[in-house]
């Protein structure tokens, strides 16, 4: 049984998008129901997956049996266990915390919308756990095109936000095909363990460097890395709560983690960070990423769209630790990874609710909101905590492991631009928590602020948004296990 | 397809990009005079006799068209068409909200 966890990690969520489909169809009350209890079996089989691959280093499954070059292969280890595991709790508590979301805005389109979110989240875990580089496109592909329903329900605005997304996350999906063509005529397989025995011989011939050039193009579209981020604020801005609280914090996470597995398992270190001499660029790309991400932050009135601009930052502190190529800079990366997954998650299921009970998402509805919303308001500020970076978060973890890599390596701009990043986002946050604490409504006279009732969220979405801020504390206070158990094994530097 | 304001003639830019990718990869399947991707069997009905004959004897790799880029370009295809479905859809959505195919002029009716 436990040999085929991997497989079970893609079948549970395939097969409860088809059973939410045809019993929605039947009975629509069932969907629901259905729906939860396949993320529960999900979350149950990827931690079996982390705790076998914790224990007995990476597994294999060959689908249908076949060999390896041959068949296509599912390959677990370290960095792939725990973001499946992400992806599965941040599926669990995204669908639980917008229950209430979809009973008000979408009543009639439940069965669909349900379905299409199963059918991503069998891309998101697909991508992360396949050991074939076509598959991975595949499952790219299966991604894109729930994503583009899923913002489009939001109607109005959302469709020419997912118009522009398609146009885009295509041309992004046929760069990384292309890029995979170019590599599989040179070297006639598709696996990535036995491209990493192939490629070595090859790493002087152009067409390898071009395909990793076309791929790493179409990934840095699909990432919304700046400056092919354009479709991101808008797409995930315009959609509704439910769908952006689980998009936005795992679809451009996992498009990272392919760009790390293409980099160190299917090319080399020495490939990535020697021979093709791209490093310094990128890595002042991120810096200029991280500063324009936070620049444009500032200019928002829409809390939606603010985090929107945060998360391009987000990917430039990633791309660029990844690509200093040193230890520090990966291990930053990494743990950032899992950081910003759990920061994201908290911070848009509070946007989400705040929308749910005062009908709005722009800084200004956040007026008095702690003395109304408590418990949603203290997750969003260890949320927003987390992105400055403060100790005892996750954030200063991440940032410290980032800015010690940039230092080492020498890229200077890089640590310049998290510190500023750090600052600007210190203004964000505090301008909203100001505004949450002390602006007062045009009737209200200091007396009657004594008599302000606390109007909370429904518990079915405080519970899940209190638990992710309070795993964010418990991830910056256990770094060093995770960092030691699950990330140390796999960089290769 | 960026410079084309209507959106239908941007969806059919996306097309062809699609449609060339599967091209090229097609295109590399091709060798010199070799024939489609199926076993030429001599002809001797089935059976366990035609299983060993088939293990015996190697394949003649240069007398055939690699199968195997045709068969990542059936999965391509229909992601293409899935992919066209979904943007004609959304252009039809687009018309009914904004009464425009043009993309300056929803653009303008979005901005205000």
């Amino acid at each position: 049984m436990e040999s085929q966890l991997p497989i079970f990690v893609i079948l549970v969520p395939l097969f409860t998008a088809f059973a939410a489909c045809l019993l929605g169809i039947a009975h629509p009350k069932f969907t629901l129901p259905t729906v939860i209890g396949g993320l529960f079996m999900l979350v149950f089989a990827t931690l079996g997956t982390l705790l076998k691959v914790l224990e007995s280093g990476t597994l294999r499954y060959g689908l249908g049996n076949w060999p390896r070059p041959v068949g296509i292969e599912f390959v677990v280890d370290e960095l792939n266990a725990m973001l499946l595991f992400l992806i599965a709790i941040a599926a669990l508590f995204g669908t639980v915390h917008s229950i209430p979301v979809v009973r008000r805005d979408l009543d009639e389109q439940q069965v669909p919308f349900y379905t299409l979110l199963m059918l991503l989240i069998t891309g998101l875990l697909g991508m992360t756990i396949t050991g074939d580089i076509f598959n991975i496109y595949v499952m790219i592909e299966i991604t894109a095109l729930s994503t583009y329903a899923l913002v489009a329900l939001a109607g109005g605005r959302a469709y020419m936000a997912a118009f522009q997304y398609i146009i885009i996350g295509s041309i992004g999906a046929g760069f990384y095909l292309l890029g995979v063509g170019f590599i599989y005529i040179k070297t006639g397989s598709l696996n990535i363990a036995h491209l990493h025995t192939i490629l070595p011989s090859l790493y002087d011939s152009t067409a390898i460097l071009v395909g990793f050039g076309l791929i790493l193009t179409g990934l840095f579209i699909k990432m919304a890395m700046f400056p092919l981020h354009g479709w991101l604020p808008n797409a995930y801005s315009t959609s509704l709560g439910p769908v952006s609280s689980i998009a936005a914090p795992l679809a451009t996470k996992v498009m990272l983690y392919v760009m790390l597995r293409i980099m160190i398992s299917v090319f080399d270190p020495h490939f990535t960070f020697e021979i093709l001499g791209i490093s310094t660029f990128l890595v002042t790309l991120s810096a200029v990423a991280i500063v324009a991400g936070g620049v444009y932050a500032l200019a928002q009135t829409d809390i939606k769209r603010m985090l929107t601009y945060i998360i391009i930052a987000e990917i430039g502190y990633m791309v660029g630790g990844i690509w200093l190529g040193n230890h520090s800079g990966m291990v930053g990366a990494v743990f950032h990874i899992i950081n910003d997954v759990l920061a994201m998650l908290c911070l848009f299921m509070v946007v989400s609710s705040i929308e749910f009970k005062t009908g709005g998402q722009s800084r200004w509805h956040l007026k008095r909101l702690f003395a109304k919303m408590p418990f949603t308001m203290t997750a969003f500020c260890i949320g927003c905590f987390t992105l400055i970076g403060i100790p005892p978060t996750s954030g200063f973890v991440s940032k410290w492991y980032l800015i010690t890599g940039g230092i080492e390596a020498g890229q200077f701009a890089f640590p310049a631009a998290l510190i500023a990043a750090s600052l600007i986002n210190a203004i964000l946050v505090f301008r909203m928590i100001e505004i949450s604490h002390c602006h007062m409504e045009r009737a209200m006279t200091p007396e009657s602020l004594e008599d302000i009732e606390m109007d909370e969220a429904p518990l079915v979405m405080v519970v899940p948004t209190l638990i992710v801020a309070s795993l964010l504390l418990v991830v910056g206070l256990s770094s060093q296990t995770i960092i030691n158990r699950l990330i140390l094994p796999i960089i290769p530097l | 397809m960026i410079v084309k304001k209507n959106l239908f003639k941007k969806v059919i830019g996306m097309a062809i990009f699609q449609t060339a990718t599967i091209f090229f990869y097609i295109g590399t399947s091709f060798k010199k005079g070799a024939t489609i991707p199926i076993l030429e069997h001599h002809a001797e009905g089935h059976g366990d006799h035609h299983i060993a004959d088939h293990a015996a004897t190697a394949i003649e790799s240069t007398l055939y068209a690699n199968p195997l880029p045709h068969v990542l370009m059936l999965t391509a295809i229909v992601v293409g068409v899935a992919t066209l479905g979904v943007a004609l859809v959304l252009i039809e959505r687009i018309y009914e909200t904004y009464g425009s195919n043009e993309e300056d002029e929803i653009l303008r009716k979005l901005n205000h």
